[in-house]
């Protein structure tokens, strides 16, 4: 009767307490991704897209660094960061949620908006009921984070894929491609965003 | 008419005529005539016109996992049956992690050979499948996958399985109408890509026996089609309707062919993971004695081994084989499937090919037949429908270690102390069959009688016969199955008896991948049995030795009796090798200097490549990473045939 447990087990998946399986940064699982290449399909192609940004300049080349103890706690910050750069809701608007999804740490954030700003829960359990769903990398949050890179070019190349109702697709996107461009763009409403298909 | 028209005419006609009477006057070859001419022995003018041994060798995979299988799909596999056999076929597709992807060569056959264990339930679930979801608590489970607890979610359903608490719905039975469908689909997908002649796509699955961790799983192969295979559902390895015994899987075989008149084989799953239960000498697992039922049916229903996979190389062993300077290759000796249980040396025996074969000979005189009288093939069992064995295009064991930059880096697994680095992965291997042609029957009867050999993931052809009166001469026909079949056997058969007082004599031939490195030699390695007085006699001591038949270059045996190695190209920097050594062919007629008529004993012959880069090599390169510690950076790619026999005349 263990045969798939050991199934599992043979395929490398390290089992700690529940608690530490949540997210990749304290506990890299390769069920977790693979469980989210199904529900969210193509995911993993994040994953791919990240090495070759990497290879062709879009992100900082791979560097070789020992194992960062404040990994986790450096990225929250990022992702705050960028909830910070997201500004605050117009009032009225219907100002999207959305949620996020690490592809290399499967760390889930939710952003939710107010009108002091978004609101970004770190360390969020899955996606809020209803949001658009972002499956993107660390690396690339940090790129997104310190302005070096723009949501509308990270898209076009594979290193965000978006995931929900299209017409809900659609307002994520532009909320991101107005607030989260190069750092030495202008920043604001004035800039117009082309709808695009759906990411999936 | 004019005149000369007519005259030309005429003469046309005439002459047409005359041919046609010749013609008419051309009648059978004359009756009892041998050959042709004293100088040539053949029948007929063309040497290939009557020809009717197997000239062809045929490149496969006979263990490959798409999307249905569980761990496969929880892993990330979304290629599914038709992806798997494009892929073979030779078509480019898109892996699960979005990279185009394409084998070097198609392949000429394959076997998908999913779980049977809750075949096809994973896609399900997460498809939200209507049937599964009426219970409310797979709803819930599916509920929870779909708010991100997919892991904990799949780590719960795992636990529930393995205690039998699953509910009814979840349990992908072989009684319900879910397995039944997922096994369907497999069938009709190797009737869609079956085409005889060019690709053969044979009907499998994977009985996926564990014994508290310890791996004796086997791949179940069909001779059929759909109209036999659609017939039944697959074998699982949970009562009532399984067993993770292989002496029910056996039955259960015999209780196809009874069934349908069809055909079936098994074969069993590389054994350096099974912790020395693979190739029991006493008993099996469970205590129960070896008796002639075990053996006898063994030997009916495992014609074959898988000697070599990704999961490392299960030929040798260094601590087994202690003289053998190539037995430490992509070993994997650290536990058991899941490394539950550390492995420890006296279990070694009970999991290598060359010491399986050894003990088969010491079985057979002890109990009449020999269980362990396989041939050897290699397979991928690769997780990501991609059959890829090839150095330089490793997609990995699954979707977790698909290209990237850290996967060499990233371990494997690790439990109770025990690691296995990503690194260890091996690119490895592939089944060559010797067939007259491409087809289920012609691919599946040369497995029968084992005329097949593994290799590591090249593709060196190789012939191997034994017999009685080869001699060098017979090493100048460019084309060795001639006078290979017609004065000996070929490997996976038995030395016919001798009249005569004399040593056996083996003519081995290797020709290079041509896309690959060049041969660095050719061994036979050779097994025996000492006897205790009598000619049968039981309890005899089991030996080995490894012979250098044919190597490459004017290297000479040194005093230790070993030959130098051949060198190495490997430009590391560049994942890069030169083919300025090694052989492009070799070949030898080598005589058993220690031969004894009376002891029972076997020969294979192992041809090795010159060193070419591993694809952990090619990974550093490709992605400027750095070869992680303990990673070899060249590999000699090895090839593996089906033994040949000798057994003392009574």
């Amino acid at each position: 009767m263990v045969v798939p447990f050991v199934i599992l087990t043979t395929m490398g998946t390290t089992l700690y307490a529940p608690d530490s399986r949540a997210c990749g940064y304290h506990d890299p699982s390769h069920v977790a991704a693979g469980v989210l290449n199904w529900i969210y399909p193509n995911a993993l192609y994040v994953r791919t897209a990240v090495w070759r940004a990497q290879d062709s300049g879009i992100l900082p080349k791979r560097t070789k660094k020992a194992r960062d103890l404040f990994a986790y706690q450096r990225m929250a910050s990022r992702l705050q960061r960028l909830g910070q750069r997201l500004g605050p809701a117009k009032p009225g608007g219907a100002a999207p949620s959305f949620s996020a999804v690490l592809i290399d740490s499967i760390l889930w954030s939710r952003f939710v908006p107010s009108s002091e700003g978004y609101r970004v829960e770190v360390h969020a359990k899955g996606p809020g009921p209803g949001d658009v769903v972002l499956v993107t990398d660390g690396r690339v949050v940090q790129a997104l984070s310190d302005g070096s890179l723009d949501a509308t070019r990270a898209e076009d190349y594979g290193l965000i894929r978006f995931y929900g109702p299209a017409a809900d697709q659609r307002k994520v996107r532009r909320l991101l491609a107005s607030a989260l461009r190069v750092a030495s763009e202008p920043t604001g409403e004035s800039a117009s965003v082309a709808d695009r298909s759906p990411g999936q | 008419m004019p005149f000369k028209a007519l005259v030309l005419f005429s003469v046309f006609f005439l002459s047409a005529l005359a041919t046609m009477e010749a013609g008419a006057q051309l009648g059978p070859p004359p009756e009892g005539k041998k050959a042709l001419s004293s100088a040539y022995t053949g029948k007929t003018y063309s040497p290939y016109a009557e020809r009717t041994f197997p000239s062809q060798v045929f490149w496969g995979d006979t263990h490959l996992h798409t999307d249905l299988s569980f761990d496969a799909g929880a892993f990330g596999n979304r290629l599914g049956l038709d992806d798997a056999y494009r892929f073979a076929r030779g078509e480019e597709v898109t892996s699960s992690t979005g990279l185009q992807v394409r084998l070097s060569r198609p392949l000429d056959f394959l076997v998908v050979s999913d779980h049977s264990d809750n075949m096809g339930f994973f896609p399900d679930l997460i498809a939200g499948d209507r049937n599964l979801l009426s219970d409310p608590q797979v709803k819930e489970w599916y509920d929870r996958i779909q708010q991100g607890e997919g892991v904990d979610v799949a780590l719960e359903l795992i636990g529930l399985f393995s205690q039998g608490e699953l509910p009814d719905t979840a349990m992908y039975t072989p009684d319900t109408k879910p397995f039944r469908s997922a096994w369907q689909k497999t069938v009709e997908a190797a009737e869609k890509y079956n085409d005889p002649g060019n690709f053969t796509a044979f009907v499998g699955f994977e009985w996926t026996s564990l014994i508290k961790g310890d791996n004796m799983h086997r791949v179940v192969i069909f001779r059929d089609g759909g109209a036999k295979a659609g017939q039944i559902v697959p074998y699982t390895t949970t009562p009532p309707f399984g067993s993770p015994n292989p002496r029910d899987l056996w039955k259960w075989l015999e209780s196809y062919e009874d069934k349908t008149n069809g055909e079936v084989l098994a074969i069993p799953h590389n054994g350096n993971l099974s912790n020395g239960i693979m190739f029991p000498m006493d008993s099996q697992y469970d205590g129960t004695a070896l008796d002639e039922t075990y053996v006898t049916s063994r030997s009916i229903w495992e014609p074959l081994y898988e000697a070599t996979q990704i999961k490392g190389d299960g030929e040798a062993h260094p601590f087994l084989s202690s003289e053998d300077e190539f037995a430490d290759y992509e070993t994997w000796d650290v536990g058991n499937l899941d490394l539950s249980q550390a492995k420890s040396n006296d279990m070694l025996a009970g999991e290598y090919a060359r010491e399986a074969l050894k003990r088969g000979l010491a079985l057979d005189a002890e109990l009449g037949t020999n269980p362990y009288k396989f041939g050897m093939i290699g397979s991928t069992d690769s997780h990501t429908s991609l059959a890829t064995a090839q150095e330089d295009n490793f997609f990995g064991k699954h979707v977790g270690y698909e290209p990237k930059p850290d996967r060499m880096s990233h371990p494997m697994m690790k439990a109770g102390g025990r690691t296995l680095e990503g690194w260890q992965l091996a690119a490895s291997g592939l089944a060559a069959v010797w067939a007259p042609e491409n087809n289920r029957e012609a691919l599946f009867d040369a497995m029968e009688r084992k005329e097949v050999y593994g290799t590591t993931g090249s593709r060196m052809v190789v012939r191997f016969f034994g017999g009685w009166n080869f001699t060098d001469a017979d090493l100048e026909n460019r084309q060795p199955g001639f006078v290979g079949y017609e004065k000996g056997v070929p490997m996976g058969a038995d030395l016919p008896p001798s009249t005569e007082a004399k040593a056996p004599t083996f003519m081995v031939f290797a020709l290079r991948d041509p896309i690959g490195g060049n041969l660095d030699r050719i061994q036979i390695v050779k097994g025996w049995m000492e006897t205790d007085g009598g000619l049968f006699g039981s309890g005899g001591k089991l030996h080995e030795k490894v012979y250098d038949v044919a190597w490459s270059g004017d290297r000479e045996p040194g005093p230790d009796g070993k030959l130098p190695p051949v060198g190495n190209t490997v430009d590391v920097e560049k994942a890069n090798w030169t083919n300025s050594i090694g052989a492009p062919e070799l070949g030898a007629v080598w005589t058993d200097p220690d031969f004894d008529p009376n002891q029972r004993a076997f020969y294979y012959a192992r041809v090795i490549e010159i060193p070419t880069p591993r694809w952990s090599t090619y990974d550093a390169v490709r992605f400027g990473v750095d070869i992680s510690k303990g990673a070899p950076t060249a590999t000699q790619e090895r090839a593996y045939t089906s033994p040949i026999w000798y057994t003392p005349r009574q």
